[in-house]
């Protein structure tokens, strides 16, 4: 008697709007919430390639203070208005967009330009962070640059991956091997430089930094993971020596006329 | 001797049947025939047995036939060794003995281990102690570097006869080359010990002369093609010009045809000549130990693979020529001592050849097209052992048919 | 069969809550039954969400949630199931506390849900799920039903947990996060991680380890 066509049609369908009114209460109570996260963790790996933060750390109010965000294109000039004329908040750009840019040529592609404002002085910028998009070996590779008030001096790098080989390509993800980057220099005079991990590993730790120190241009490379240091090194070049050259330059000279 | 085995025979009636060692029956026989001829032996007359080969005299065969590229192995340890640190004249007996050095305990390491499993697993299952184990204990230390931590060497050989044998049941019984999931199990595990350019030359610790690069003959070839552009006019002849290229032969003619052939080239201990894994080749031929028929179509199915590779070529490593390919990295090796292991390998005749031309198939579309990893013999291997029983079956079933066929009409 | 409705009805009301046969539903699946090494079901999960414990955990514990509501929810509208469209009806449920499950993590447990990715939305491809509601759940009272999916739940859980302990440890040289053995950790002791732990096959190979160990210990033989 239950299975009638007419009971079953019934029962689908109330069976359907039950799970489609729960979900649905559910996504719009916690949509917010898992917004948040997201930016959160986006803020996180920004501020983090700067400062060390601990667990308890307030990200959103560190943020709110001292970041400043923009959106800047392959000339170096700001971008302010999307296509349909709408102010660009970089906040508000789907997480995807570094992502999603990385497919077009450099040449078209936007830049978000994250500065880093000193604690006291707001008008003052410490840091510049930089957003990069890559591929590894067998996947996508992605990270922040992090670079001082200089425009020249690499302050730290945060990479992370989808699926390099553990153990080895995989360690662009450590603290240790991010860690080669730092002091590292963009240019040499006016020219742009990027800088390359080198093939072949020098121990590792401080003998990794060591073996490199009098070239700020290179960092120690990790043994057996050529070809996932090799996508970094493109990733550094495509963003570096294209991508935010002319943001660079364009910034260095204003920061040069307005020192002289 | 003959006190000594009178010695050993009085302790016989403890571990007999309702002796107090009972229990440890199967340690005294290994060791007794380890040693002696065992006790019991077929009457002189009535048995129909005309050539008494059994498992023992068949793996102290394949021992023996591993004795070429071992003594060149150990050769070729101290040879790299004092031209890495410039010392050309070097006499032959230091060679050997930084050789002997380093090779001794990797080998007496694995030996140890392989026991330390093979004993317990023997006493537990009431089986006698294969001597499946002299051939892998011996396969191990071969396809190692030169420079590999004992405890690694230790761990690998535990692994493999624990996960790749006893788990299916011991000798006779393992889908995998257990030597070769040795290797595996390093190669994933411990990456930085096993690949890359630092491992295959032993330095001891010596300041090596300049513009010394580690890297292997694969690694060269891999690496100097993705730095060269895909147009023909530019890789053509590259692959090889890069192999007498300074920056990465260290020597002259370090990683020419010849010296790749003889085997005078960093690589693995047992690896890197050819010519002595072709020594190898004719003992396990001679004494029908070996299947002929998996080791030529090895080198077959990676020649013709090699030749296809050349016409399509778009990058320097398929324009490389295809008998380079023969003789760089461990492919004689694998074709003659892993292939023709006649436990994983295919039992058909013809499941042997197309087993065997698989083989060298993979290698060289592991080696050309996989940018993780510069050899391709290992893996190759591996996945053929899985696929033999498979061969074999379709092989079977093909005759059936065609008998059938035959029976219908 | 109007008595035997009756029968039944009667001997619910006499049965305890955690009946003998009630604990066996609960326990059965941590060992003789269980769903990951006897079964050999959700191995897939099992391989991929076990590089470390935590990640484990909240895997276990999302399952176990999904198939002890499925299985609960089920149970209570069994009877009114046509059984022509059940299995998509079962779908239905367990894919609605699947995405539940999705969206509380992401919401309170980010960097989880993150490194879960997609296998808490692939638990509905999970064969305990919708194995234990077609052979538990279409025909059984809710408790059982319940106690049923939170102890095949539980017997995953375990498997994922054992598996994600050695894969960690041995892998990394931590536990739950905390650095055990290995350079700067709580011990000191010298320790080299193992890669092929980080890589799903070495899951694999503890899986069939686990399951080796667990035969040898019941006496447990495939029938040939």
């Amino acid at each position: 008697m239950q299975q009638s066509n007419g009971y079953i049609i019934g029962y689908t369908a109330g069976l359907t709007v039950v799970c489609a009114l729960v979900l649905a209460f559910v996504s719009l109570l916690l949509k917010d919430r898992q917004d948040a996260n997201v930016q959160r963790e986006m803020k996180q790996n920004i501020l983090s390639t700067v400062m060390t933060l601990d667990d308890k750390a307030d990200v959103e109010a560190l943020y709110t203070k001292r970041v400043k965000s923009y959106l800047v294109d392959a000339n170096g000039d700001k971008v302010e208005k999307d296509a349909s004329g709408a102010a660009i908040v970089v906040e508000k750009l789907p997480t995807s967009f570094v992502a999603d840019e990385y497919k077009k040529s450099v040449n078209e592609r936007k830049f978000p330009v994250y500065e880093i404002v000193n604690e006291n002085d707001p008008n003052k910028t410490d840091y510049f962070v930089l957003p990069v998009y890559g591929y590894g070996l067998w996947n996508n590779i992605s990270g922040y640059i992090s670079l001082e008030g200089d425009l020249n001096t690499v302050k730290g790098v945060k990479f992370s991956h989808v699926g390099e080989t553990p153990g080895l390509g995989a360690r662009i993800a450590d603290a240790e091997i991010q860690g080669r980057y730092a002091g590292k220099k963009l240019f040499e005079g006016p020219e742009m430089v990027a800088i390359m991990m080198q093939k072949g590993e020098n121990g590792g730790g401080s003998a990794s930094i060591a073996a490199f120190k009098d070239n700020p241009h290179a960092v120690d490379g990790m043994s057996g993971a050529t070809i996932t240091g090799k996508g970094v090194n493109n990733m550094l070049a495509e963003y570096f020596k294209q991508g935010y050259k002319n943001f660079l330059l364009n910034k260095k000279g204003g920061n040069k006329a307005a020192s002289l | 001797m003959k006190f000594l085995h009178d010695i050993l025979e009085k302790q016989r009636p403890a571990f007999e049947k309702g002796g107090k060692l009972e229990k440890y029956f199967y340690a005294f026989e290994a060791l007794e025939t380890f040693m002696f001829t065992p006790a019991t032996t077929a009457p002189a007359k009535g048995a129909h047995i005309r050539d008494a080969i059994d498992l023992k005299r068949m793996m102290m065969t394949v021992v023996i036939a591993m004795l070429p590229p071992l003594l060149f192995g150990i050769w070729n340890i101290g040879n790299l060794h004092y031209l890495a640190l410039g010392q050309a004249d070097a006499t032959f007996m230091a060679k050997v003995m930084i050789g002997l050095q380093q090779s001794l305990p990797i080998i007496i390491v694995a030996y140890t281990a392989g026991a330390l499993v093979e004993v317990p697993f023997a006493l537990i299952r009431k089986h006698p102690i294969n001597e499946g184990f002299l051939v892998t204990g011996m396969l191990i230390p071969l396809v190692m570097p030169p420079d590999i931590p004992l405890w690694q060497v230790a761990l690998a050989t535990i692994f493999a006869i624990l996960v790749a044998k006893e788990v299916f049941g011991g000798t006779g019984m393992n889908i995998l080359n257990v030597a070769l999931t040795a290797r595996a199990f390093l190669y994933f595990a411990y990456p930085t010990d096993i690949s890359g350019t630092k491992v295959w030359t032993f330095l001891d610790g010596g300041k090596p002369i300049d513009g010394f690069s580690g890297a292997t003959a694969l690694g060269v070839v891999a690496e100097r093609s993705t730095q060269i552009s895909e147009a023909k006019s530019d890789f053509a002849g590259q692959a090889v010009a890069a192999l007498a290229d300074k920056t990465y032969a260290w020597m002259p003619d370090l990683f020419s045809f010849e010296s790749m052939f003889i085997g005078t080239i960093p690589g693995s201990i047992g690896e890197t000549s050819t010519l002595a894994c072709l020594l190898g080749a004719l003992i396990l031929i001679a004494t029908g130990v070996g299947s002929w028929k998996i080791i030529v179509s090895v080198f077959g199915g990676a020649y013709l693979t090699g030749l296809l590779l050349n016409g399509l070529a778009v990058n320097a490593y398929m324009d490389l020529p295809a008998h380079y390919h023969l003789v760089m990295g461990g492919l004689a090796f694998g074709a003659v001592y892993m292939a023709t292991d006649p436990v994983s390998a295919a039992h058909t005749e013809l499941g042997k050849w197309i087993y065997g031309f698989l083989i060298g198939v993979m290698t060289i579309i592991i080696r050309v097209f996989n940018p993780a990893y510069p050899e391709g013999i290992m893996l190759a291997v591996l996945l053929m052992n899985v696929f033999a029983p498979l061969i074999d079956y379709y092989v079977v079933q093909a005759n059936k048919n065609r008998r059938l066929k035959r029976a219908t009409v | 069969m109007s008595t035997q409705v009756a029968d039944a009805k009667v001997e619910k009301v006499s049965e305890p809550l955690f009946s003998k046969k009630n604990r066996k539903l609960l326990v059965d699946p941590l060992d003789g039954n269980n769903p990951v090494t006897v079964q050999v079901l959700g191995i897939c999960s099992a391989l991929a969400v076990t590089v470390q414990m935590k990640p484990a955990l909240f895997m276990a514990l999302g399952l176990t949630f999904v198939t002890a509501f499925s299985n609960l929810f089920i149970s209570f509208i069994r009877n009114t199931i046509p059984s022509r469209i059940r299995i998509i009806v079962q779908l239905a449920v367990v894919s609605l506390w699947v995405i539940l499950v999705d969206q509380l993590l992401k919401a309170y447990m980010y960097d989880i849900s993150k490194q879960l990715s997609v296998f808490v939305g692939l638990i509905i491809t999970n064969c305990i799920v919708m194995g234990r509601l077609e052979a538990f759940a279409m025909a059984n009272k809710p408790w059982p039903s319940l106690l049923d999916g939170l102890g095949n739940g539980f017997g995953y859980g375990i498997i994922l947990l054992a598996v994600a302990f050695f894969r960690e440890l041995l892998g990394s040289g931590s536990l739950y996060g905390y650095k055990i053995i290995g350079a700067d950790s709580l011990t000191g002791l010298p320790y080299q991680g193992n890669g092929l732990m980080m890589l799903p096959a070495g899951a694999c190979i503890i899986v069939g380890l686990l399951i080796w160990a667990q035969r040898a210990r019941n006496g447990y033989a495939e029938d040939h």
